[in-house]
């Protein structure tokens, strides 16, 4: 886009009257590094002040750092002096729009609104070409600031007398999510290392599985664990490792010994979650997340599982554990509206999916009436519609801004990360709507600025250790509506070339159950195609992407992470 | 980086065999806590849970099982594992919580049930080696903390008579703690001497016991606290620090914990501490067995290397002397319920630095106190610095 020419009014550089000055050498903690010296954007509105407005009026109700409002002749305004004025060509200008966002402009009636407005952004890196138009007539994707801002200016909705200008507060209010705030400082996945997953690794211990993981993850950052990474967290959980306490083996294999290191009795997004929190602190610039799956050690999984239900209710009932999430599907099916064809879909989808992807451990060429033929055996749940065991490691490297701007990778922010648990008592629980994930995606959404999820990402690496799991998760995360998943997952829209490309990486049930790394695997393989490196299954132009786990059974908690490039 | 304070804690009773289930210790603690605090549970942002091996329980992820009882259900919730060293480790999860601004209000809820193990807890330790190199030896835990403290008495020359006499005062001093299991006025040097033999050179009163409890601590952010008028009762985290050594135990000199050396680097560093033994006024060491405390009050800096026997035989670390240590009772008095020990430290510092101690409360004025817990197989060390 052209590039407006910059007029400096006499007070533009004046620091006390604005806060900033596109002079100055150094850069405002709050601005991106590598920001560009002029205004990030300029947009053209004009005001009418009104008879009954009093005066003066203040452009801006409360100081908003970097952004300023001038007149025609460049001459910059904090009140507007006349009653009944015209000020047909006021100009907004600022550095980022996400201070453009917090801009509230009192008592300015409908002028401020007009139609035809005009914001004109100076960096084409930033913002995708296309954002300033919508893609179809009548669009309201959400996707970025801009073209929130871009819908309000053009529909005149945005600016009623006295209110916030964008209403991203009130969302956040709406969500119950006051405190919820992205910190000062952005967080970025710099190294990914995945093993290849194989249903049985004889050949290597656990230990050895997790250093080959470490390694390819150190090697891809380009990062000695022994002198660049300030914390390292495992998740694991004592009974899928077999050991009383499994911190103890962790520090080892990973360059750890001597160094801030913890596990974390949780997914892989809980896992990342603490290193985004730990880094956020400040008292750490990288991190290290590992977490990895040796379940071909494990001689009787149902048996550990059936250990996670309550000792005193319901492990004495006996059964296979699978029988709890046969029961969900169930409970699930009837209440959304799918189908056990569309679960079917799923199978086939993400077991096919997995043949492009060199690290699966589980791809074939199932199709449909395979996956609906395979034995019910926890009658809806057929056998195909379990994600079988395999071992693996994954291992990431997270870094706070100033690290990540340093790493051989691009880095992929996290834009917003969620994480929750619903009860864990059988009895009461929601067994429809996953609650957990709701709950963690609002946060998520909240942090990452998103309002409309169903537009918001090119793709989806969702958890689906059982098939009717993935539509679950997208109508829990709001990306699909309700009872409309199957249907995407029949028409072919969840596969790589479809409209919402999920899971092309072949998901749990296409690379194997890998315990609680299956977070962490989702994460890695979202992170491979926002970098574009995700080779034979690589989704052209993939930016931004939505990642969700889920801890599997008996539990119901999981994460949500929400990852973009660029920015 | 957001400041951020202690305002609320809760334990329970510390005994062996409690009616109560997990999930009900732990709602008891998180509701003590709460309403130390004056905050309800709709008001806390996020809930982390602290509790060391399942098989204690026995029950997988755990840490699910106890959601709803300390409050988790429906919101965000966390659980930290680091061993032992999770009865500190829990508070610094939610430390890092508040202090990068996920969370205003956060709820650290650590629980125990030991008793579910039978006959003794023992028997899950007895999957905590490697199962190569040291399962097949069948060790104990109490065998290899025997090593660990002759290793240390022998290095040093420290006669046994100054490792008992941290048991006669942490018992002594456990006598006004309200959840005290082996609280014990009359306690005398002879009686830890006399006692049974387990492995040379560890006696029974030498061991803290193990035990059934919870515990909970609720964390503020500034803005928190002013806003709800909480300074009043309100201890402010100074420093946190954790530090891992290897797996391979074998492989170092049980003498010296160097992993809590540097743990305490790390808080000193943030707490801008570069004296501690001027600048910090009490401690509250981990002392699962009576020489441990000495081990730790080296390996945090507060007293020179082999040096804190004498400490403790000449006075210093009464709860009256000139730098008290454990005046809660510790783990030797109070009890060993392993992550719950988050009561005894965090929540003795807690109580202590805003003068809630009641009988237990050191006479002298207090401002800055240090934490720790010790974790793994003698390898994690886990550190807190508090202040008013």
């Amino acid at each position: 886009m052209a590039q407006r020419p910059l007029d400096l009014s006499p007070g533009w550089r004046d620091t006390e009257l604005f806060g900033w000055s596109p002079m100055e050498e150094v850069i405002p903690s709050r601005q991106p590094v590598g920001a560009m010296d002029g205004p990030r954007f300029v947009a053209d509105c004009s005001i009418q002040l009104m008879p009954w407005h009093a005066s003066p009026v203040r452009v801006l109700d409360r100081d908003v750092p970097n952004v300023e409002v001038v007149s025609d002749t460049g001459e910059a305004l904090r009140e507007l002096p006349m009653k009944g004025a015209n000020f047909p060509a006021l100009r907004v200008r600022g550095r980022s729009v996400e201070d453009y966002m917090q801009v509230s402009v009192p008592k300015l009636g409908r002028g401020f609104g007009k139609r035809g407005g005009t914001v004109e952004v100076d960096s084409g890196e930033v913002f995708p070409k296309d954002c300033a138009k919508p893609r179809h007539e009548g669009d309201t994707d959400w996707r970025d600031p801009l073209r929130d801002f871009r819908f309000f200016l053009d529909h005149g909705s945005g600016c009623n007398a006295g209110q916030t200008f964008i209403p991203i507060a009130r969302f956040r209010r709406a969500a119950g999510l006051a405190g919820v705030e992205s910190g000062e400082m952005k967080v970025g996945i710099v190294g990914v290392g995945i093993t290849p997953f194989r249903p049985t690794t004889p050949e290597f211990s656990w230990k050895e599985l997790t250093y080959d993981g470490a390694q390819r993850a150190y090697a891809d950052a380009g990062i000695d664990p022994r002198e660049d990474v300030d914390t390292f967290i495992t998740c694991a959980e004592d009974y899928y490792e077999g050991f009383g306490i499994f911190d103890e083996f962790t520090p080892d294999q990973l360059g750890a010994v001597m160094r801030p290191m913890h596990t974390v009795g949780g997914d892989g997004i809980a896992g990342l979650a603490n290193a985004f929190m730990i880094i956020q602190s400040g008292i750490a610039d990288i991190a290290v997340v590992e977490s990895h799956s040796k379940a071909s050690d494990i001689l009787t999984y149902e048996g550990i599982v059936a250990h996670g239900l309550d000792p005193i209710w319901n492990k004495p009932l006996g059964g296979h554990p699978n029988l709890i999430a046969g029961l969900e599907m169930d409970a699930y099916l009837r209440a959304s509206g799918n189908t056990t064809k569309d679960c079917a879909a799923v199978v086939a989808k993400n077991r096919q999916a997995a043949l492009h992807n060199p690290i699966a451990g589980h791809a074939a060429r199932v199709t449909p009436e395979q996956a609906e033929g395979s034995p019910a055996l926890w009658a809806p749940l057929r056998e195909l519609d379990v994600a079988p065991l395999a071992d693996g490691c994954v291992v990431l490297v997270v870094a706070s801004e100033k690290a990540a701007r340093n790493a051989r990778t691009t880095p992929v922010w996290i834009r917003g990360i969620g994480w929750a648990t619903e009860t864990p008592s059988l009895e009461t629980r929601d067994w429809t709507t996953s609650p957990a994930t709701r709950i963690a995606a609002s946060m998520a959404y909240a942090m990452a600025k998103v309002r409309n999820p169903g537009q918001a990402f090119d793709i989806a690496e969702i958890d689906d250790r059982f098939s009717y799991k993935e539509l679950q998760h997208l109508e829990a995360l709001g990306v699909a509506r309700k009872g409309q998943a199957g249907k995407m997952a029949r028409r072919g829209d969840l596969t790589a070339g479809g409209k919402f490309p999920t899971n092309v990486s072949g998901g749990s049930l296409g690379c194997g159950n890998v315990l609680e790394a299956c977070g962490l695997h989702r994460l890695a393989e979202a992170v491979l195609q926002l970098r574009g490196d995700a080779g034979s299954h690589q989704v052209d132009g993939a930016r931004n992407a939505i990642v969700q786990s889920w801890r599997g059974l008996p539990a119901a908690s999981g994460g949500v992470a929400i990852l973009g490039v660029g920015k | 980086m957001r400041k951020v304070a202690v305002v609320g804690a809760g334990m329970t009773l510390f005994r062996r065999r409690l009616q109560e289930t997990g999930k009900e210790l732990s709602f008891e603690a998180a509701r003590m806590a709460l309403d130390q605090a004056g905050i309800e549970i709709n008001e806390v942002d996020a809930v982390i849970h602290g509790t060391a091996p399942d098989a204690f329980d026995g029950v997988h992820m755990k840490g699910e099982y106890l959601a709803d009882g300390s409050g988790g259900a429906r919101k965000r919730y966390m659980r930290v594992f680091t061993g032992g060293g999770t009865g500190v480790f829990s508070a610094i999860a939610g430390w890092w919580h508040v202090a990068s601004g996920l969370a205003d209000v956060a709820l650290v809820v650590n629980e125990e049930k030991m008793s579910s193990c039978q006959p003794h807890p023992q028997s899950v330790f007895a999957y905590i080696w490697d199962p190569i190199l040291d399962r097949p030896l069948k060790p104990n835990l109490v065998w290899i903390f025997a090593m660990e403290m002759n290793r240390y008495m022998t290095v040093h020359k420290i006669p046994y008579e100054d490792i008992a006499r941290v048991a006669v005062k942490n018992k002594r001093n456990a006598v006004g703690h309200p959840c005290a299991q082996l609280a014990d006025a009359n306690i005398t040097l002879d009686d830890v001497v006399n006692s049974e033999m387990m492995a040379w050179p560890v006696r029974r009163l030498d061991i803290s016991p193990p035990s059934d409890g919870a515990a909970a601590v609720v964390l503020a952010s500034e803005d928190v606290v002013r806003k709800r008028k909480m300074k009043e009762h309100a201890a402010w985290i100074k420093g946190v620090g954790w530090c891992i050594d290897s797996t391979m135990w074998t492989d170092r000199d049980l003498y010296f914990p160097e992993y809590v050396a540097r743990a305490a680097n790390m808080a000193y560093r943030q707490a801008k501490i570069d004296d501690p033994r001027k600048q910090i006024d009490f401690a509250e060491p981990y002392d699962p067995f009576d020489y441990k405390e000495l081990h730790h009050l080296e390996g945090l800096g507060l007293a020179d290397k082999g040096k804190a026997g004498l400490m403790t035989r000449e006075g210093v670390t009464e709860r009256d002397g000139d730098f008290p240590v454990c005046p809660s009772g510790g783990l030797m008095g109070v009890g060993n319920p392993i992550a719950a020990t988050l009561g005894i430290k965090i929540g003795e510092l807690y109580w202590q630095l805003t003068g809630q101690s009641g009988k237990r409360q050191i006479p002298n004025e207090v401002r800055t106190g240090v934490c720790q817990a010790w974790g793994d197989l003698m390898q994690f060390g886990s550190v807190m610095v508090m202040g008013t």
